[in-house]
């Protein structure tokens, strides 16, 4: 393509734009984030729309067909009021559990749960980990001791114990895992939160809208939070996979989610003890935990690169012209 | 050195203290002892006899001064379960995690020349795979990992026991190869992180540049000058993972049947025996403190440089 034209479909087209974006190009350059990238994709689009991706109903029990391996295909019967049963052939792509429910149709409708209760997690935990952040790090003195103080003592015994006592205290629910990550996540929020509040309130601009006379109110939301948004992001996009993590430990030991409800960690905990005979009812939903977990990660991990000015070069430099040009790095 | 262990002590206390002031809040405030005890459906004459039976009818602050003066005696009282003492319980277990916890580190132990590997090009190969390997590592979930190991070693080759635990003698040994081997990982993956990161911050000082301009091989220059200076970091690292070692632990104990402590407090919260739970997390807590306050003596002692006041 000859360059006037380029720079006409360039300005016609926003997508075309969006292409040549230096953070969009070094998304698609890097190999790795780029599979992470459509992976989550796709996982997000089946999850979100589960109900119509989902070949099979993902409750309906044909203990006829228990146990069927992956790849197999077999012959439902369905329930007819008015005549008799009809049969229908099944492919079943990823196998049957113990009470021949389709596996893909579970795997989708559980991913609902898992992926949900992972970024509820993160929402929560992380809102009352910045308030309570922007409080200590903003008045500073007394508050702030006090809140520290308490940080220390949720950060004194670990993740999985204190989730077990929240859970041992108000009972195994959907709702109350997203409150296990409120009370056993928000001391990292709130402490990263108040590091970088700390060194904002310094700030020429800050004491700026001061001398103008803005309220605190109006500084925090106005002037603060802002900044904060890089610097959380990064955290939360790793926090996802950890939450999703500790919820299938947590459903898996039998202190998280409950049946008829079902989320990865479960299926997997109730495929265990057919681990010898049916070894796809375990490693199947183990797979999809942790290629979820590690695509978070990945893109996490890319997303804190490119956001941090000092590796970032490393990352952004890396298109075309500058291939073009001789660069490598 | 001397008011700065003084400090550290008695802020440990401090937070230990109000770590079991949160739990009593949480267990008697937000729940109730009695009905976390035997459920929500019991007969209120079995309520009030159990009430009256552990001295649960007293007033709240009585109850509170009876709970810390009994902590400060080391007294956690009787497990509900098994009527002994819930100290001896946890003193019983605390062996077997912490042999536990040495073999998975001692494994996990490799993390550190594939680190030393990775840093010598940054973003080079090796790194690349390493980082990925690294985040495969943290990805796994803990119990399915062990799960495969189990379906693997055990079932499928049949070179390992599923589960149990037989001591730690001759005959002992086959039982804790596949619980360290499901524990590895995540230790190795954090060694490989943390040698990576600590070796490349290492290889930017001058002191490096001056070895170099002396004609040393670069072989010589990280053995000898380079991984001395980075072990003291990555020793030090290594304290932090303590308490997320215990996450791990506890489900891998569950898995493969380990009377460690993570599963005791998984059989206590089954049981729903609240002094065992208290003295269990209390344990736990004091070990996390007590090995992170060993670690900063020892890096002060590794490097001279540091002081503390």
């Amino acid at each position: 393509m000859q360059e006037g034209t380029t720079a006409l479909t360039q300005k016609a087209n926003p997508l075309l734009a969006l292409w040549n974006k230096p953070l969009v190009q070094a998304f698609l350059s890097d190999g790795v984030t780029l599979a992470s990238g459509v992976f989550l994709v796709v996982v997000l689009v089946a999850v979100l729309f589960a109900p119509l991706v989902s070949p099979h109903k993902y409750q309906e029990q044909q203990i006829r067909l228990r146990h069927l391996a992956p790849f197999s295909s077999g012959e439902a019967i369905i329930k007819d009021t008015t005549a008799r049963d009809v049969t229908e052939q099944r492919y079943f792509l990823l196998g049957t559990d113990h009470l021949g429910r389709d596996m893909v149709s579970r795997l989708i409708h559980g991913g609902r749960i898992s992926i949900s209760v992972g970024v509820l997690g993160v929402l929560v935990s992380g809102s009352l980990g910045i308030f309570l952040g922007l409080i200590a790090g903003y008045y500073r003195g007394k508050i702030d001791d006090v809140i520290m103080r308490v940080v220390d003592v949720f950060m004194s015994i670990p993740l999985l114990f204190l989730a077990l006592m929240v859970l041992f205290i108000l009972g195994p629910s959907f709702t109350n895992i997203i409150i296990v990550f409120a009370v056993a996540r928000w001391m990292l929020y709130c402490r990263v939160t108040r590091g970088v509040v700390m060194s904002l309130r310094e700030q020429t601009f800050v004491d700026a809208a001061r001398a103008i006379g803005s309220s605190d109110q109006r500084i925090i939301t106005r002037h603060i939070l802002p900044n904060l948004i890089t610097p959380l992001l990064t955290i939360a996009a790793l926090e996802v996979p950890r939450n999703i993590l500790t919820e299938s430990a947590l459903s898996f030991l039998g202190f998280g989610i409950q049946p008829p409800e079902s989320s990865w960690g479960l299926m997997l905990a109730s495929g265990r003890q057919y681990i010898t005979s049916a070894w796809w009812i375990v490693v199947i939903p183990g797979l999809a935990i942790f290629l979820t977990a590690l695509s978070f990660n990945l893109f996490g991990v890319w997303l804190r690169a490119v956001s941090d000015p000092l590796q970032r070069w490393r990352w952004l430099k890396q298109t075309k012209e500058s291939k073009e040009a001789g660069i490598t790095f | 050195m001397r008011n700065y262990i003084i400090r550290r002590v008695a802020h440990s206390v401090l937070i230990l203290g109000g770590l079991m002031a949160l739990l009593f809040f949480a267990t008697n405030i937000l729940g109730d002892p009695v009905e976390l005890l035997v459920g929500d459906d019991a007969v209120q004459e079995v309520v009030d006899a159990l009430r009256r039976k552990y001295g649960l009818d007293r007033p709240l602050h009585i109850r509170f001064a009876d709970f810390y003066w009994k902590l400060l005696q080391g007294d956690f009282d009787r497990s509900i379960r098994l009527h002994i003492e819930a100290r001896s319980l946890v003193f019983e277990r605390l062996p077997n995690t912490a042999v536990l916890a040495a073999a998975a580190w001692g494994i996990g132990m490799i993390g550190i020349p594939i680190g030393m590997l990775a840093a010598r090009r940054p973003r080079g190969i090796m790194d690349r795979f390493v980082n990925v390997l690294t985040f495969a590592i943290i990805s796994i979930p803990d119990f399915w990992l062990a799960l495969m190991l189990v379906l693997l070693i055990a079932v499928q080759f049949e070179l390992l026991p599923t589960s149990g635990f037989d001591g730690f003698g001759l005959s002992g040994w086959k039982y804790i190869v596949l619980p360290a081997l499901a524990l590895s990982p995540r230790v190795l993956g954090r060694n490989a992180q943390i040698t990576r990161a600590t070796m490349i911050e290492e290889l930017g000082k001058q002191y490096v540049a001056t070895a170099r301009s002396k004609g040393l091989a670069e072989g010589v220059i990280l053995q000898t000058h380079v991984l001395k200076n980075a072990a003291i970091s990555i020793v030090t690292l290594m304290g932090d993972e303590l308490a997320g070692f215990m996450n791990g632990a506890t489900i891998v104990e569950v898995v493969f049947g380990w009377p460690g402590l993570g599963a005791l407090l998984i059989d206590a919260i089954n049981a729903r025996d609240l002094p065992v739970i208290t003295a269990t997390v209390f344990v736990v807590a004091l070990m996390v403190m007590a090995i992170n306050l060993a670690v900063d003596m020892v890096y002060t002692y590794l490097d001279p440089r540091i002081q503390y006041k």
